[in-house]
This record gives structure tokens, sequence and C-alpha cells, in this order.
């Protein structure tokens, strides 16, 4: 349930099934200059799993840093599990105010725009283009150039492409398993100017280098997929045929 | 000074419909000078958000969403109060943010007989997605084994409605979500909409608890879009004729006469200039995502690191 992205960007894994398709549930580990980060907590659901993981790649020492990409659950539920496993972890909520009121009264604020050193490892926070609850963000890895993302850019996959990125699915991902996951998750999608979004993503990945995006519910998307991945999304977004 | 979330101000807005409000002090703002701010905020003013709980006490009793975890304890200390130890009947969510259903384990713990309303089906993926062990969770506390919880759980869905004596609530389904699960809820006695995330907006230090119609001064257009700027981020790239088509509806559809927001103070007169405020605030909300506008922000957001320099 582990697999390598880059040299030092793990991608962590459980599936949730539903009768058709799955949906991930990821998180990733960023082995940085002194330590490592983990990219959002994981589902209680597959908890013990998740710690034997990272217990596995990193010696039995926990991350050092928690970084959060949603405030919300289920991608917060498993820091008090690691706390105390691992003892304390520096953990970073996805809201720059009061993260007590998010539930996680040991969690520092967030800083936005600008490249934070987490456990040597700059990475920058930022607003995401798309999301569902305000409390959340996306986060760039400056040394890889895997942008993580949590509920924009995740799509439901097929049984047996659990561990693949896009670029090893033959075919790609299905358009449907982003139509479908967008309809399931972005509630609001019929108010969406689709030009107004297209250009903020063009200008997204114009500014920054990305490798990967690195969704929490997806298969992580390659760089050379990027440009159709979008175009997929935003065909999710267009209202169906004479509504 | 140190900044906290308030403990729970109260007032009661018709017979046995109380609000419960908690306020987040967000400082003076005077450091932005995007808009004319002594339109609404003096300089040396606190300016706060907030988070509101609705309770019925009637024949059977019912609580809409819980305030935050800092305010566990005094949560129930105030159900306590108001419904002078009377049982609580029902506690409904509007949907599992912590922000709004932080001290639901709490508050079943206190009241094990109390009937757990929560949005199910609601969710696209259906309610097996999680929808149970999500709102559990979301205590800070969770203790260990949530099978112990006494309480009787229903999901709820738009349609489903729960007589409680002279008043009927109504769950809704929301015509400007931000959240997969949210639910409205409507109250037919009052003719109230319970908006939840939508039409809040920000206020004065010497405003807690009034009604917009009993405030200081009038509601600007910023305190609405600094709001909904935060709380709807896609609005940044709404469409707004479909936007306004919604509120139309809600016009239409709801007709209602209060209307009662989770993070913001509750309408009870002019509601139609309240939508229209809305309406500007959102107008100019979509242009924040123009190409031009967003241009020089993600520029700015997106620079290069200076570390490595
Ligand atoms: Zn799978
Ligand atoms: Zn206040």
């Amino acid at each position: 349930m582990t697999t390598k992205l880059t040299d030092d960007v793990h991608w962590i894994s459980s599936c949730h099934p539903d009768e058709e398709y799955h949906m991930h549930m990821s998180e990733y580990l960023i082995q940085g200059e002194d330590g490592t980060v983990l990219v959002d907590s994981g589902s209680s659901h597959y908890r013990d799993e998740i710690i034997e993981e990272i217990d596995r790649l990193t010696d039995g020492t926990g991350p050092d840093v928690v970084l959060l990409t949603h405030s919300t659950l289920p991608h917060t539920e498993n820091v008090p599990a690691f706390e105390a496993k691992w003892g304390e972890i520096k953990t970073i909520a996805a809201t720059g105010r009061y993260p007590e009121i998010v539930g996680l009264p040991n969690a520092e604020a967030r800083q936005l725009n600008r490249p934070v050193e987490f456990a040597g490892r700059p990475l920058t926070c930022i607003h995401p283009l798309l999301t569902d609850v305000t409390v959340s963000q996306w986060a760039y890895d400056h040394e890889s150039g895997v942008l993580f993302t949590a509920e924009a850019f995740g799509h439901y996959h097929d049984p047996g492409n659990c561990e693949l990125t896009t670029a090893e699915i033959d075919g790609g991902v299905s358009a449907d398993h982003i139509d479908d996951f967008y309809l399931d998750k972005l509630p609001f999608i019929d108010y969406l100017d689709r030009e107004k979004l297209g250009n903020a993503f063009e200008m997204l990945f114009e500014t920054l280098d990305v490798t990967y995006v690195a969704p929490i519910h997806g298969n992580p998307v390659s760089g050379e997929d990027i440009d159709r991945y979008v175009a997929d999304v935003l065909e999710a977004l267009e209202p169906p045929e004479g509504a | 000074m140190p900044q906290e979330v308030s403990k729970p101000k109260y007032r009661e807005l018709s017979d046995g419909l109380y609000w419960t409000q908690e306020c987040l002090p967000l400082g003076t703002l005077s450091e932005l000078e995007r808009f004319d701010l002594e339109r609404w905020v003096e300089p040396d003013e606190d300016v706060h958000g907030c988070q509101n709980a609705y309770l019925f006490s009637d024949e059977r009793n019912l609580l809409f969403d819980t305030l935050t975890q800092p305010n566990s304890e005094h949560v129930v200390e105030l159900i306590d109060e108001l419904l002078d130890g009377d049982d609580l009947d029902y506690l409904a969510i509007s949907h599992p943010e912590a922000n709004h259903a932080g001290n639901t384990f709490t508050i079943l713990e206190a009241y094990p007989d109390a009937t757990l309303l929560v949005p199910g089906e609601a969710a696209g993926y259906g309610s097996g997605h999680s929808a149970e062990h999500e709102l559990y969770h979301i205590a800070a506390e969770t203790p260990a084994d949530v099978d112990q919880v006494p309480n009787e759980i229903r999901y709820v869905e738009p349609g489903d409605s729960i007589d409680l004596g002279t008043h009927t609530v109504e769950f809704e389904a929301p015509l400007f979500p931000d959240h997969s699960f949210t639910l409205w809820m409507s109250e037919r006695t009052t003719n109230t909409l319970f908006t939840v995330d939508w039409m809040g907006f920000l206020h004065q230090n010497s405003n807690c608890v009034k009604t917009a119609s009993e405030l200081d001064r009038d509601v600007a257009v910023e305190q609405v879009f600094r709001f909904h700027a935060l709380a709807f981020p896609w609005m940044r790239f709404g469409d707004t004729d479909a936007i306004e088509r919604a509120v139309d509806d809600v016009r239409e559809r709801f007709d209602p006469d209060v209307i009662a927001p989770a993070h913001g103070m509750v309408m009870t007169e002019d509601l139609d200039a309240y939508l229209d405020r809305f309406l500007e605030a959102v107008t100019a909300l979509s242009r924040e995502g123009e190409r031009s506008n967003m241009e020089s922000k993600l520029e700015y957001i997106l620079r290069p690191p200076e570390v490595d320099q």
C-alpha cells in the first residue's frame, strides 16, 4: 500500500470500496532534510494499517510533522492515535485561526503563500482553487514538485488500479470516475463558471513546475497527464445536456 | 490581547426558540485597506466571526448544531438552563464539520435519551461512506469504543420532518452548500429558514447576539463579502446568473420570514434587502476570480521560494 512517487515522497493509500468502484484515502510521507513530514492523517477505518506502514517507513520514530490538507474529518482523525503511538507531533491545521474550533486544540495555525520549512523541507501552503469546506489548503513541495490537494483532483478508481499513478493506468483515469467524484463531493458545481476556473488552473500550472498532483482521494496525477486531467475536470463541471 | 472563543451568549427569538452564539474575535482588521472600513467598523473595534446553535424548547426539544469544543462544558450547562431541567429529545447536525458538530459527543453523553439526527444520504456517495464515524470521531476526546453510545441515531434526508409540539422542523436540500453532507432546516410556525453556512456575516463587538435589524448600524456589503469569501471559496469562480437564480428560488420556494444562519446574525425583517446584499457581495467576490485578479494573486502566492537563493 506504499508507492514511491519520487525519491523522497511516499504515497500511502487505503481503498474505500463501494459496490462498483473504490475511493482512495491517502497520506503522503515526505522524507525531509531533518525528518519526515506526513501530509494528512488518514481515516480511522484504516488506522492500524496506516500506523504500521508509517512506523515501518520511519524506522519506528513516527513523523516529525503532520501537515493537514483539510481540518475536517476524515482527514484529521488519526492525529490523537499518532501521538499516543509516537509522542507529541507538530501538527499544522488547515486553518489560519482558532485550530481549537476544528477539534485540533494542540495544532498550529497554517501560514499561507510563502515557503515554510517543515523538518527542513520547504513547503508552501496555498488556499485551494477548488475545495469543499473552507478549512482546507493545498501544499506544494518545492523540492519534489509534488502538489498535494484534497477534495479537488479526486476521482474514484476501478479495483485493480489501486496503487497506480494516472500514467500507469491503462487508458488513463476514466472521465466518469472524475465526474462521479465531483458530483458526490462538490455539491455546488452547478454554480461554477468553468472558464474562470479553467483560467485559474491554467495559470497555476504555468506558474508551478508540478511533477505530480497528489490528491487524498485519487491516484496521483503525473505531470504529463495534468492538462488532460484538468480538461476532464472542467468537463465534469459541465451541466448535463438539456439542463 | 489573547484571543479566545467567547462563552456562549443567548436570547429567545420567539416563544420557545432560543439562539445561542459563541464569538471569535478576529482583531481590528484595520490593516486591511481593500474597502472603506469606516463604513462598518471603527479602527479600534473588534470584528467578530461567530458560530450559532438553535434550541427549540417545546413538548419535545431539539438542538440544531452544537457550538464548538472550546465551549464543550458551557454548552451542556446552557442547554440545561434553557430547558429548565427538561431532557433534550433531538440533536440535529447540519453537517459533520467540527465547528458545527464538535460537541456532538459531549451532548449525547449528557443526554443519553436524545436521538441524533444526522444527514446521511445527502452525501452522494451514500450513507455508508463513513457518515457515522465522521460524526462520532469529530470530538477530540472520543471514547475508545464508540459502539457504547446508547443514543439512537437516525439519518435524515430532505423532506423529513419532526413534530416538536407547537413547532415542526423539516430538513431541506441546501441551495448553497459547502460540504456534500450539508442539510438546511426550516420551521413551519415561525417560517424560519436555517441556512447553515450561507447568509452569515461578520459583526462588531458591540453587536453580539443581536438580530440584523437591532444592530447599531446597517449591514455593509463588505461584512457579507468577507464572510462568504471565507466560507464559500468557490464563489470566486461562481456563475453569478446561476447564483441569482438560486436566490430567486429561496425567495419563491421558501419565502422565509426569518433567516437564521450558523455564522451571522438572525434576520427577521427586510429579508429581501439582505438577499440583495448577498448578491452584491457575490458579484464582488466573482470579480476576484477573474483572470486579471487571479494573475496578480497567483504570482504573489506562488512566487519561487527564497530558501534556495
Ligand atoms: Zn482501490
Ligand atoms: Zn460577537
